[in-house]
């Protein structure tokens, strides 16, 4: 999958990911990537300043955790997060099923 | 850690331009990602160095990574912001001193007391005209020499400013020249826009407020503001070469136009 058409649908795919469980980056990517049947495999790093424009926006929150010997910040979708995820996705199905009536095969089909 | 990986972070830390608290928080959570990373990659049986290269591959460029946190730091806004208002008074320190060079040639057509002359009807105090004799012993009168000292003090005071402004625009070109990654690529570009217009409406009004001035002292031959129809002209035309100057290059660099301004 093209990077680009994951542009502006990288903090709802954080938000999705984070409603299953709290996670850190690393653990996010690997829920990103098999989710998705391998199509989403973007560049790694790229998820940390989405995850910090989330925290900015107050739509998750997060903290340090030391479980396992390792320092890693985890991340959790708060009440804000959900009501703004609720919405990104009505706006995507909208937009998909727009697109998908568009481009179905048919008469313009070659 | 490995070698790698410490050395990935210390180019990330490098890179970035956030506050303190702010970095050493990024560089700790992309450490402990790289190192989740390539752990998991080791334990597919992965040698410890490619797994590590593996693992910064996937991650990405730390000067991109840096880059994206860049882009939102207030901080880099703020140098940026910064950096403009010195290029402003560096260039508004120039319009000064082009004024003055103006002037100056004004006076070689029209003579001194185009730009200089006594304001009708003022009245010299006798110690006044001893000092100002004194600094122009060549002068016929007392008026004479006011007019010659009050043009020496015009272009010298313009000129100063000239000088300065030449610095100050010079010490900043250094200044982005040596660090162009922080005042080049990042510099609160979302400031540029209202850099320009401030410039736009300063030197604008100014040459619409001194331009008729200028045209009403000359025409009837007073002063305004204890200052000739000559000086204003001087001032007036300046400004309006500075207006003009950024006119074209905010034209040249809108975004319709294709270009981009040479950081």
């Amino acid at each position: 999958m093209k990077p680009e058409m994951l542009k502006g649908n990288l903090r709802m795919l954080l938000l999705s990911v984070l409603t299953d469980a709290p996670g850190h980056g690393y653990a996010m990517i690997e829920r990103l990537r098999c989710l998705s049947g391998g199509e989403i495999d973007l560049p790694e790093g790229t998820i940390y300043p989405a995850l910090h424009g989330l925290e900015r926006d107050g739509l998750v929150s997060s903290r340090w955790s030391d479980d396992s010997g390792r320092r890693r910040r985890v991340y959790a979708v708060n009440r804000r997060g959900l009501a703004s995820l609720r919405v990104q996705r009505i706006e995507w199905q909208t937009f998909t099923r727009a697109v998908s009536a568009v481009i179905k095969e048919g008469a313009w089909a070659t | 850690m490995g070698d790698l990986i410490d050395r990935y972070l210390i180019e990330l830390g490098a890179d970035l331009h956030v506050r303190r608290n702010q970095r050493e928080r990024i560089v700790a959570e992309v450490a402990g990602h790289l190192q989740d990373s390539a752990r998991a990659l080791e334990t597919e049986g992965v040698a410890v160095p490619q797994a590590e290269r593996a693992a910064i591959g996937r991650f990405g460029p730390a000067a991109e990574l840096a880059d994206r946190f860049n882009r939102s730091s207030l901080w880099v806004a703020l140098a940026g912001i910064q950096g403009y208002l010195v290029t402003y008074a560096g260039v508004g320190l120039v319009t000064i001193g082009g004024a003055g060079i103006f002037g100056w040639s004004l006076a070689k057509v029209f003579g001194r007391d185009f730009i200089s002359g006594n304001v009708p009807g003022e009245v010299i105090a006798p110690s006044r005209c001893a000092d100002y004799l004194r600094f122009h012993p060549e002068a016929a009168t007392c008026n004479a020499a006011a007019v010659a000292h009050h043009f020496d003090e015009f272009v010298g005071y313009h000129l100063d400013a000239l000088a300065l402004g030449v610095i100050v625009l010079g010490a900043r070109w250094l200044w982005r020249r040596r660090d162009r990654r922080v005042h080049g690529r990042y510099e609160g570009a979302s400031a540029r826009p209202a850099y320009v217009l401030l410039a736009l409406a300063s030197f604008g009004l100014a040459a619409l407020l001194m331009l008729p001035v200028a045209a009403g002292t000359l025409a009837t031959g007073t002063a305004f503001a204890g200052s000739r129809g000559g000086w204003w002209l001087a001032c007036g035309v300046a400004s309006s070469a500075a207006f003009l100057a950024y006119a074209v290059a905010a034209w040249r660099y809108h975004p319709a136009n294709g270009l981009t301004p040479a950081d």
